[in-house]
C-alpha cells in the first residue's frame, strides 16, 4: 500500500525508511502542492499542481509554524528509531521574551527526560525562575543528570545549509557554539500551514487551531479522519519512542481499518430523498459524505464514516439512515433512556444491580454518539414512555467532536416544542457524564421515575 | 433558494383545531434545505400532534415540489382520505395545492421569508427582492434593494457607522458592503454616476407578476 506523506520535514526520510521496512511505499507531497483531497482510506486522491497522486494512507508531517529556524528538525542522517543522537538539544528559553512561569517545570523535566537518556542538553536562559515548589528539586536533578545550563545575553539562530539549526549565545566573558539536532523553544507556536493543510484535508482542529490529534482516545496519530494520521515532527525530534509508536500506530491502524469486516456501523443514503443541500457534508466531523455531481446526490463512504449518525440527525430530507439500530433493553413502560455508547452506556451497566435492587426499570437504548438523538426520536419516544433521558458525553469529550452539543441543542428544541404546545416540558431531560459516573444517571432515573 | 421558518406551533396548533385526520405535506426542495419544511420537520410536528391528541391520524407525505403539478398529483389520493391538509411548502406551494385540491383546506405550516442564500448550517441570509429590473451590475454585486435596510440606491443614509446598519449593529450596512466590494474590484467609478428614480413597476407595485418564455408557448 501507498502512504502519502503530506509535508516535508527532515523526519520524513525516517518515515520512508521505516514505512519501506514494512513493505509500504511512499510517496511525499508538499504541502503547498496540495489542492484537494478526495476518497477514503485506502483510496485517497490527492490532487496536486502536478496532477493526481493516490495513496491508500495520508501521514501529514508538517510541523506547526515556529518564530525560529530548525525548530523540531532532526538530522538526515540520524536516525532516532534505533541509534541515539550524538547531537545535543537545546531547549532554549525566554528567547522573544521572558519564558512564563508554567514553562519552566515543563522544560525542565523535558530537559530532565532527555538527559536521562542519554542525550546532551543544554538549557538555555536569561533568568532563573525556582518559585514553584518542585522547581528547585528539577533543578538539581536536571543537573545531576548531566543538563548543562547556561545563561545567556545574547542569542543568534541560523539555519544551517541542510536546513538546521545553528545556535550561538554569548554572555558578557564568553561564547558558545552548538550545532543541535533539535532546538525546543519556549515561545507560542502557531498552527501556521497546519491550519490550511487541515482544510484542504477536511480534518478538524482544536479551540487553537491544530489538528486535533490530542484527544485522549485516539492514538497519538490519529485525526478525525480515518487514514489520515497526522505525525507531531517536533514531538519525534525529541523523543525517539514516540516517533516509533507513531510509526506502529499507522501502519496497525490503517491494516485494522482495511480490514474487510472492520466497519458494519455506517451510514445509507436514499437518493431519491436526497436534496443535494450539503449539510451532511458540512456537519460529518470525518468526511464520510462527498458530493456525486453527476447525480446531484450525497454519497456517503462507508469507509470513511464511524457511524456516529450527525449526518442522519442533521440531514432535513430523512435520507440518510444508519446500517445497524440497536434495539431497546430493558421493559419498562415509564422512562426510556438514549445513552451514549462512550458514556451513558457503560454508566448504566455498572447500575444494574442498583436498579434492579430498587425494583427501578428503564428502557435502553444505546447510541453510537449524542449526535444521533434528535427532536423526532425524542417525542416519537414520548408517545410511549412516560419521561426520556439524554444521556451523553461531558464537554470536550465527544469521540466525533459536536455530538454531545447537538444532542443538547436537540434536546431544548423538543423541550421548548413541548412548551409551546402545552406539554409537560420537563418529561425530557439531558445530562451530561463520563462512564465513571453511574451515580449522576442513578439520581436522574430516579426523579425521572418520581 | 426560498427561504421559510415554520410557525410557531401553538399557531398551527390553533389552525387544525376540530380536524381529527390530518395529512402533513412537507416538501423536498427549498424549504427542505432551509430546514423548515422537509420530511423532518413534519415528522417532528407529526409526532407533536399526536403527542397532544392520541386520537388525531397524522400522516406525512413529502412530494419533491409543491408547485409542480406532477408532484402534486402524487399526493392527490392521501389528500382524499383525509379532512384537511397541512402544507410545510412556501407560500406559492400553499397557493398551487389550494389549486389542485380544491374540496379541502390547505393551511400553512410556516411563514415565507425570502430568497435567499445558506450562510452556514442553519443560517440564511436574504438577498433578492425580486424587484425586476436587476442593478447588481453598479453595485458591485451587492443588492442595494435587499441589502441596504432603506432601499437606498446612492450611497448611505446618514445612520451607516463602522460599517454596520442604524436598524441593528448585527446588520452589515449595505451600501458599506457595496463600496468596499468595488473599492477591492477597482471600479469605484461605477458609483459617479447618479441613479435616478427606480420604476417599481417591474416589482410588486405593478401587480402580481407573470412570466411567459414565448419560445416555449404554444
Ligand atoms: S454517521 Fe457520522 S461519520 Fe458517518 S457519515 Fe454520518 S456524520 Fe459522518
Ligand atoms: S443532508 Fe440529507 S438531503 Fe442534504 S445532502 Fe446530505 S443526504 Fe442529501
Amino acid at each position: 500500500m501507498t502512504i502519502a506523506l503530506v509535508g516535508s520535514t527532515p523526519v520524513n526520510v525516517i518515515l520512508e525508511k521505516e514505512f519501506a521496512a514494512a513493505q509500504m511505499e511512499t510517496i511525499t507531497v508538499k504541502s503547498n502542492e496540495l489542492q484537494r483531497v478526495s476518497g477514503h482510506i485506502g483510496d485517497f486522491r490527492l490532487q496536486t499542481l502536478d496532477g493526481e497522486r493516490r495513496a491508500g494512507v495520508i501521514v501529514v508531517t508538517e510541523p506547526p509554524e515556529a518564530k525560529l529556524p530548525g525548530i523540531g528538525h532532526a538530522l538526515l542522517d540520524s536516525d532516532p528509531v534505533s541509534h541515539p543522537h550524538t547531537k545535543p538539544v537545546v531547549l532554549l528559553m525566554d528567547y522573544e521574551q521572558e519564558s512564563r512561569q508554567f514553562m519552566t517545570p515543563v522544560a525542565l523535566e523535558l530537559a530532565l527526560f532527555l538527559a536521562r537518556r542519554r542525550r546532551t542538553v543544554f538549557f538555555l536562559k536569561r533568568s532563573v525562575k525556582t518559585a514553584g515548589t518542585d522547581q528547585e528539586r528539577l533543578y538539581q536533578e536536571a543537573r545531576g543528570a548531566g543538563v548543562v545550563f547556561v545563561d545567556y545575553d545574547q542569542v543568534q539562530i541560523a539555519e544551517t545549509d541542510q536546513g538546521f539549526a545553528h545556535v550561538s549565545a554569548q554572555d558578557e566573558s564568553q561564547s558558545l557554539e552548538i550545532g543541535p539536532c533539535s532546538l525546543i523553544v519556549a515561545e507560542t507556536i502557531h498552527p501556521g500551514k497546519t491550519g490550511a493543510l487541515a482544510d484542504c484535508l477536511k480534518l478538524r482542529r482544536d479551540r487553537w487551531g491544530f489538528i486535533d490529534e490530542y484527544k485522549h482516545y485516539l492514538y497519538p496519530v490519529m485525526t478525525s479522519r480515518r487514514g489520515v494520521y497526522a505525525i507531531d515532527t517536533l514531538r519525534a525530534c525529541c523523543e525517539p519512542e514516540y516517533l516509533e509508536e507513531a510509526i506502529a500506530a499507522v501502519i496497525g491502524d490503517s491494516a485494522e481499518q482495511l480490514t474487510a469486516d472492520a466497519n458494519l456501523l455506517y451510514v445509507e443514503l436514499d437518493k431519491e430523498k436526497c436534496a443535494f443541500c450539503y449539510t451532511c457534508y458540512r456537519a460529518c466531523p470525518h468526511a464520510a459524505l462527498t458530493p456525486n455531481q453527476a447525480e446531484a446526490v450525497m454519497e456517503p463512504w462507508e469507509e470513511a464514516c464511524f457511524g456516529c449518525g450527525i449526518c442522519v440527525s442533521m440531514c432535513p430530507a430523512n435520507a440518510l439512515q444508519l446500517t445497524l439500530e440497536k434495539p431497546a433493553q430493558g421493559a419498562s413502560q415509564s422512562v426510556q433512556i438514549f445513552c451514549c455508547e462512550n458514556s451513558g452506556d457503560t454508566a448504566i451497566s455498572r447500575l444494574q444491580e442498583d436498579l434492579a435492587h430498587e425494583g427501578l426499570t428503564v428502557s435502553q437504548v444505546s447510541v453510537t454518539c449524542g449526535g444521533e438523538i434528535t427532536v423526532e426520536r425524542l417525542l416519537q419516544a414520548l408517545r410511549q414512555y412516560e419521561k426520556v433521558i439524554a444521556a451523553v458525553c461531558m464537554d470536550d469529550a465527544c469521540q466525533h467532536f459536536d455530538g454531545n452539543r447537538r444532542a443538547c441543542a436537540q434536546t431544548e428544541r423538543a423541550v421548548s416544542m413541548l412548551e409551546a404546545a402545552g406539554l409537560e416540558p420537563g418529561r425530557i431531560r439531558f445530562v451530561q457524564l463520563s462512564q465513571g459516573m453511574p451515580r449522576l444517571l442513578h439520581e436522574e432515573i430516579r426523579e425521572a421515575l418520581l | 433558494m426560498i427561504v421559510a421558518e415554520q410557525k410557531p406551533i401553538d399557531e398551527i396548533l390553533r389552525t387544525l383545531d376540530g380536524f381529527k385526520n390530518v395529512l402533513i405535506a412537507a416538501c423536498g426542495t427549498c424549504v427542505t434545505v432551509c430546514m423548515a419544511g422537509g420530511e423532518k420537520e413534519a415528522l417532528k410536528l407529526a409526532a407533536l400532534l399526536q403527542m397532544r391528541d392520541a386520537d388525531m391520524k397524522v400522516s406525512v407525505v413529502t412530494p419533491k415540489r409543491q408547485c409542480d403539478m406532477e408532484f402534486v398529483e402524487e399526493i392527490l389520493a392521501d389528500a382524499a382520505e383525509h379532512d384537511v391538509v397541512l402544507s410545510l411548502g412556501c407560500g406559492a406551494g400553499v397557493q398551487f395545492m389550494s389549486g389542485a385540491i380544491d374540496n379541502k383546506l390547505i393551511l400553512p405550516g410556516l411563514n415565507t421569508k425570502f430568497m435567499g442564500v445558506t450562510q452556514d448550517i442553519g443560517v440564511w441570509a436574504e438577498m433578492c427582492q425580486g424587484c425586476g429590473d436587476c442593478v447588481l451590475e453598479q453595485t458591485g454585486g451587492v443588492c442595494p434593494v435587499t441589502r441596504c435596510s432603506k432601499s437606498n440606491f446612492n450611497g448611505p443614509c446618514g445612520g451607516s457607522s463602522d460599517g454596520k446598519c442604524e436598524i441593528d449593529t448585527e446588520v452589515d450596512c449595505g451600501w458599506q458592503l457595496i463600496y468596499d466590494r468595488l473599492e477591492a474590484l477597482d471600479q469605484l467609478q461605477r458609483l459617479y454616476q447618479i441613479s435616478e428614480p427606480k420604476d417599481w413597476t417591474t416589482s410588486r407595485d405593478g401587480g402580481p407578476r407573470k412570466v411567459h418564455k414565448k419560445e416555449m408557448i404554444l
